[in-house]
């Protein structure tokens, strides 16, 4: 399927029907010991003779729909983009913001059975907290995109066994809020005091596409810009908020922070209150409105006096 | 030249002094047209009600970022109230709808960082309501005043003691908060 799939692209890109080809491609670390591991990076190929570096295995954890919006790729043609079904999530929150013109998309549909939870190149030895989600509440093994939102449907698993569990974030979070407020609040104190205001999470983020980001606005100075606690909390807060009812829980942001600050905890706990509040889920359907753009009269106000 | 001097330690007494001193301050935002009007007719009605309030007037309530609320907090407010027209009153229609979507995921979000819920405070005040506003405030100045001054932002002490323990010990406190990134320094890297 993939060399069916290679052969195809290869004809597109020579004929011109699309410019760029997204996908993963295989690379090479050296660990500690010497020794050497393959894992996946981003790969962006526009000549045909590129094509045989796609891969697709457990380790393509990355959501390459971040790209999508980036300024260096808006020129280059039509896309043809390698996405897994949960990035197809991202796909439609852009396409709801009106952020990517779907027709100049070619969607690559892979069928997935759980990535590798992977922190800066190195693996965690377990699944990803979004494929804990993900397969647990399909109850199937492995999840497709479905033809009618991709333009090609790949069909074969990536090989490899399935690896082990591990911890799902969710499962902390309800033990999280249990705790005393002043706990919590001690707790994001510790870890917002990390930050290195990298922006990364920022960079890494399918719906962090502003350009000019309010973080980097200094007239009026809304956020410090310096990392100490008062701006890193206010950051972080902002963050959450702007991505309250659009984050679509892909992970990314925690994946690429390098000071292993948990924000998939505070992302989760927004995506559980907008479905609690509103019944909402970001990415479900291009069509629906985005949350903060519409209201119901029967809205709860029980914390307005 | 003249030498600065130390400043001499505050004594016990002192602290306690300025403890029982200590007022709350609290930021209002009012929309224009409805509790902004509430709160002149509380004033020209001469109803009484706690002065530990600043008002700050705003178009709507929807014209309210949660970066002001946020913002308020990081200069030094101990309490931050919002007040708009009563659902299907507002001025522009709609305004305050919009907000109430924003005010209640505002809320639980920061409350879920361990905001304590004493300090955030909304409430629906109409133009004729100007009783209704000075039970407002003195509620919203009790609630403030229980949960004392706003010392959220002073940098964290490490000792033993304020060791976090959380369910799933999801990631290292304290001093060796940056053990994270070193450890994953060692597991990589070329030879
Ligand atoms: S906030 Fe994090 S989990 Fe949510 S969409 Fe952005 S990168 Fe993905
Ligand atoms: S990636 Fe991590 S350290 Fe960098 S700005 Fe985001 S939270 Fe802070």
């Amino acid at each position: 399927m993939m060399d069916d799939l290679k052969t195809r692209l290869k004809e597109m890109l020579t004929s011109g029907a699309i410019g760029m080809v997204i996908g993963y491609g295989q690379k090479e670390i050296y660990m500690a010991d010497g020794s050497r591991e393959y894992r996946t990076c981003p790969v962006f190929l526009s000549r045909d003779t590129e094509i045989d570096r796609l891969v697709w295995n457990r380790h393509c954890v990355q959501n390459l729909v971040t790209y999508l919006t980036k300024e260096e790729y808006k020129e280059s043609g039509k896309i043809a983009l390698m996405v897994k079904p949960c990035d197809l999530k991202a796909i439609h929150v852009l396409e709801q913001e009106k952020q990517i013109d779907r027709k100049r998309l070619f969607i690559i549909g892979l069928t997935c059975k759980g990535v590798m939870a992977e922190k800066m190149g190195i693996d965690e030895g377990h699944l990803a907290g979004k494929c804990i989600k993900c397969l647990d509440s399909s109850g199937k093994s492995s999840a497709v995109c479905t033809p009618d939102e991709a333009d090609i449907v790949i069909e074969t698993l990536p090989d490899g066994d399935m690896p082990p569990k591990g911890k799902d974030i969710s499962s902390d979070l309800e033990g999280f809020e249990k705790m005393p407020s002043e706990k919590r609040w001690a707790f994001w104190q510790n870890q917002f005091l990390k930050c290195l205001r990298c922006y990364a999470c920022r960079s890494a983020c399918p719906m962090c596409y502003c350009e000019q980001c309010i973080c980097d606005m200094s007239r009026p100075q809304w956020i410090d810009k310096s990392p100490h606690l008062k701006g890193n909390f206010l950051f972080h807060i902002v963050r959450a908020f702007h991505l309250t009812g659009r984050c679509v829980g892909c992970g990314e942001c925690e994946r690429v922070c390098p000071m292993g600050i948990p924000l998939m905890l505070i992302n989760q706990k927004m995506i559980d209150t907008v479905k609690d509040l509103y019944g909402y889920e970001s990415g479900k359907d291009p069509e629906q409105a985005p949350l903060l753009s519409q209201f119901k009269m029967d809205d709860d106000q029980s914390f307005i006096k | 030249m003249k030498k600065i001097k130390d400043k001499p330690q505050e004594s016990e007494d002192l602290l306690l002094e300025k403890d029982r001193l200590w007022q709350p301050r609290i930021v209002a935002f009012l929309c224009n047209w409805c509790s902004y009007a509430g709160a002149d007719l509380a004033g020209t009605s001469r109803i009484k009600y706690n002065p530990q309030i600043r008002i700050i007037r705003v178009p709507c309530s929807g014209r309210v970022n949660p970066l002001f609320i946020l913002r308020a907090f990081i200069d030094g407010a101990d309490g931050v109230l919002v007040s708009g027209c009563h659902p299907g009153d507002c001025h522009y229609s709609t305004g305050n709808y919009f907000a109430r979507r924003k005010f209640a995921l505002l809320k639980r979000l920061i409350e879920f960082c361990g905001m304590d819920e004493r300090r955030i405070h909304f409430s629906w005040v109409s133009a004729a309501e100007g009783s209704k506003w000075s039970q407002v405030v003195n509620d919203v100045v009790n609630a403030v005043y229980q949960a004392g001054p706003f010392t959220g932002f002073d940098l964290p002490v490490f000792s033993k003691e304020t060791e976090i323990e959380t369910p799933a010990d999801l990631c290292k406190q304290g001093p060796e908060r940056f053990a994270y990134s070193i450890d994953l320094m060692s597991r990589t890297g070329k030879k």
